[in-house]
């Protein structure tokens, strides 16, 4: 096992170990750069990961405090994961490229009411890196992968779409292995992937990424070590990461650059939490721009009360999605598109999340027919608004004595229309199969946490530059998806690591040029 | 009657294990003595939130019992419980226990709005849906890792599709 000196300035350290942190650690490392990865986490190991929403919550969920603002729930406003892997382990593992307008936001949308910027980068730019992800992560209908096999309720969802007229459905684009791939096993259809995947069909960094860096000898894993602040130099440059270990106590460890991917929220924080005499409001902030322009995509979800058992808790819980309404058609009365993907809820997910708040015969009669629910999971483009974000709470702080982190989230004008158009979708597509009645509900917890430090052509828009490199330090890089400049409609982690696996191609090279 | 409706405890996520747990754990845990009164109020409570014909009283009392387990670490959660009763009871105009079924449930929605009522809701949902007699009730297996997952036990063995694609 590596170990580097806490004296060490020659090290990367990362901050995270989920699907940014991960990727970018293990790229470096393969390339020989020593690499410091910080997780506040502990590492689980396969025996440690069981077919039960609660006790895998108990171990993977992020839990402290946070406070939820606007539509967001107050106690829990976002989902993600405190554990070796980081959200990879909760995530369901739809993985799809965005698309090319979704690079222009600014441009194609022309919102009011927004501070949408375009991408300071092109989908063609991005093409031979999402291809290099796929191949990492092992996405069904790439590489040689067939298609995941469509579970129930992803055949439902396919029947309906062929009666709506739909033709982009499909069960490509799932980091579910559809057979045997990179030394994990085929899916077993086991049903538990927000669980954790028993057997590892399922891409996390846990079991891909993290050991392989391990393999090389020129990555250290720290467990149990919460990154508290981020320190720089006298030229304004970061040096080391303070950091609490496993006993809580605080440790330092130099570093040549720092890259940070705690998942936007967390990302935020520590840049704001890193206030300094030479930065008073927080690195790389010098333009206010830290924890502004907060995406989480608009969601919707859908169950629908089938004629016929779904069973919809049998496999893969997100095995396939229908790309049609991922377009940009402002006729539908909203800018940006949507996403149609398949879903599972376990009784207890769909009395609290589709029927919250209802009792008596209303929700038991409901409940009664739980193995002839069908549902689906709707993410659609959220336009950028600065007012959306995250910041520090004045007086409450967490265990390690830092404030908590407050995340504010407001619908954009567009979110209603979509949701409406989108709510409406998932409804003829559940009657035309014969619904007996179909359930629209809204969520309240992001689980994808997007922009707040994001990437942009000026720096006065955003945080990073093209690199994910801080406009304001050059040896700091935000490596999760708070450098979306925009949300997109699908989901981000594929995005994500191509970006990572990008990164790291770039910090290679500046250190080869001697400019890190 | 509390005129303040506050969703605190309202998850209108995902269904999280300990979520309900989350908000505000500490002190009176010394004052959850047990009170059998509370304690068959709470499970009539239960049965009036989830009323499932076939579920066994006994299932009730073990939910009623993993309930107050959670909310008895709530901080203000005696207080609460005491204006809750008591709001009950008002609802009610007489002990509410006493009522018959249908009373109950009118005197349930005349609070259904309050603090108390919500608190209780959550970490009753909570523990009544998670409870293996209910899945059962509704269909739900559990846990399939041990049997191989569906992959070769139903996964995709929906057999209705064409005949409801074909149907006008
Ligand atoms: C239920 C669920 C389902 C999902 N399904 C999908 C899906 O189908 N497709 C998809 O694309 N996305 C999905 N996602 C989202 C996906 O999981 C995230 O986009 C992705 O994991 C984000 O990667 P990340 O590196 O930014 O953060 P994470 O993967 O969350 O990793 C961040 C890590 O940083 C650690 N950390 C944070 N702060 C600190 C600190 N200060 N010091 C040390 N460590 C720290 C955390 O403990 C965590 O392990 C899902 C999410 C959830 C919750
Ligand atoms: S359905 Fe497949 S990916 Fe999901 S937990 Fe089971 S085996 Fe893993």
């Amino acid at each position: 096992m590596t170990v580097f000196a806490p004296t060490d300035d020659s090290v990367v350290v990362v901050i995270g170990s989920g699907a940014g942190g991960g990727v970018l650690a293990n790229e470096l490392a393969q390339a020989g750069v020593d690499v410091v990865c910080l997780e506040a986490g502990g590492r689980l190991s396969f025996g440690d990961i069981v077919n039960d929403e609660r006790v895998m919550d108990e171990r993977m969920t992020w839990r402290d405090q946070r406070i939820g603002e606007g539509l967001l729930n107050p106690h829990f406003p976002a989902w993600m994961c405190k554990t070796v892997g980081g959200t990879t382990m909760h995530w369901t593992a739809t993985s799809v490229r965005l698309a090319a307008h979704e690079f222009r936001a600014k441009t194609t949308y022309a919102m009011e009411n927004s501070s949408a910027i375009d991408w300071p980068l092109t989908l063609e730019e991005l093409e031979p890196f999402y291809a290099q992800a796929e191949t990492k992560m092992g996405v069904s209908g790439t590489n040689g992968l067939p298609p995941l096999p469509m579970n129930n309720n992803m055949k439902l969802l396919a029947a309906g779409a062929r009666l709506l007229g739909y033709k982009h459905v499909t069960s490509t684009g799932v980091a579910i292995n559809s057979a045997p791939y990179d030394g994990r096993p085929q899916c077993q259809q086991i049903g538990f992937c927000k669980s954790g995947c028993v057997i590892g069909a399922k891409w996390s960094t846990l079991y891909t990424e993290i050991p392989k860096a391990e393999a090389t000898g020129h990555f250290e894993l720290r467990a149990n070590s919460m990154a508290l602040q981020i320190e720089h130099d006298d030229a304004g440059r970061v040096s080391a990461v303070v950091y609490a270990d496993k006993d809580g106590a605080i440790q330092r460890q130099h570093a040549r650059a720092v890259c940070v991917a705690g998942n936007a929220i967390e990302t935020a924080r520590l840049l704001l939490n890193s206030n300094s005499a030479m930065f008073p409001d927080g690195l790389a902030n010098g333009d206010g721009q830290v924890g502004k322009n907060y995406l989480k995509h608009v969601v919707v979800g859908a169950l629908g009360f089938m004629p016929g058992a779904v069973h919809s808790y049998r496999g893969a819980q997100q095995g396939g999605h229908i790309a049609d309404e991922q377009r940009n058609d402002t006729r539908r009365g909203f800018a940006g598109g949507y996403q149609i993907e398949s879903a599972a809820f376990s009784p207890l997910s769909v009395a609290r999340i589709a029927f919250g708040g209802k009792w008596g015969p209303e929700l038991t009669d409901a409940m009664e027919d739980y193995t002839r629910i069908a549902a689906t999971f709707i993410t659609g483009e959220d336009v950028s608004q600065s007012g959306n974000g995250i910041r520090l709470h004045p007086e409450l702080k967490d265990q390690h004595g830092l404030p908590v982190p407050v995340v504010h989230y407001e619908d954009h004008e567009n979110a209603g229309p979509m949701r409406a158009h989108a709510s409406n979708s998932a409804r003829a597509l559940f009657e035309s199969l014969g619904a007996r009645r179909v359930v629209p509900f809204k969520v309240n917890m992001a689980t994808h946490n997007l922009g707040a430090c994001r990437m942009s052509a000026d720096p006065k828009d955003g945080v990073c530059n093209r690199w994910g490199r801080a406009h304001e330090i050059d040896n700091l890089f935000i490596s999760d998806g708070s450098q979306f400049s925009s949300s997109g409609s699908v989901n981000p982690t594929l995005t994500i690591v191509a970006l990572a696996i990008r990164q790291a191609g770039h910090i290679r090279e500046a250190m080869s040029a001697g400019a890190l | 009657m509390a005129k303040i409706v506050r969703r605190d405890f309202m998850l209108t996520g995902t269904a999280l294990a300990g979520l309900a747990a989350l908000a505000g754990c500490s002190g009176e845990g010394q004052a959850t003595q047990n009170n059998s009164e509370d304690f068959d109020a709470l499970a009539a409570l239960i049965v009036v939130l989830f009323p499932h014909k076939d579920i066994n009283q006994s299932v009730y009392e073990e939910v009623a019992e993993l309930a107050r387990a959670q909310l008895s670490v709530r901080e203000g959660w005696v207080r609460l419980r005491q204006e809750g009763r008591a709001a009950l009871n008002a609802a009610a105009g007489a002990p509410w226990e006493s009522l018959e079924m249908g009373a109950r449930v009118k005197a349930t929605e005349v609070i259904s709005k309050t603090r108390f009522f919500e608190t209780v809701y959550q970490a009753a949902l909570f523990e009544f849906y998670s409870h293996p007699a209910v899945w059962a009730l509704v269909g739900y297996p559990g846990s399939s890792a041990e049997q191989g997952g569906y992959l070769h036990r139903g996964f995709d063995d929906i057999d209705w599709l064409a005949e409801a694609e074909a149907a006008p």
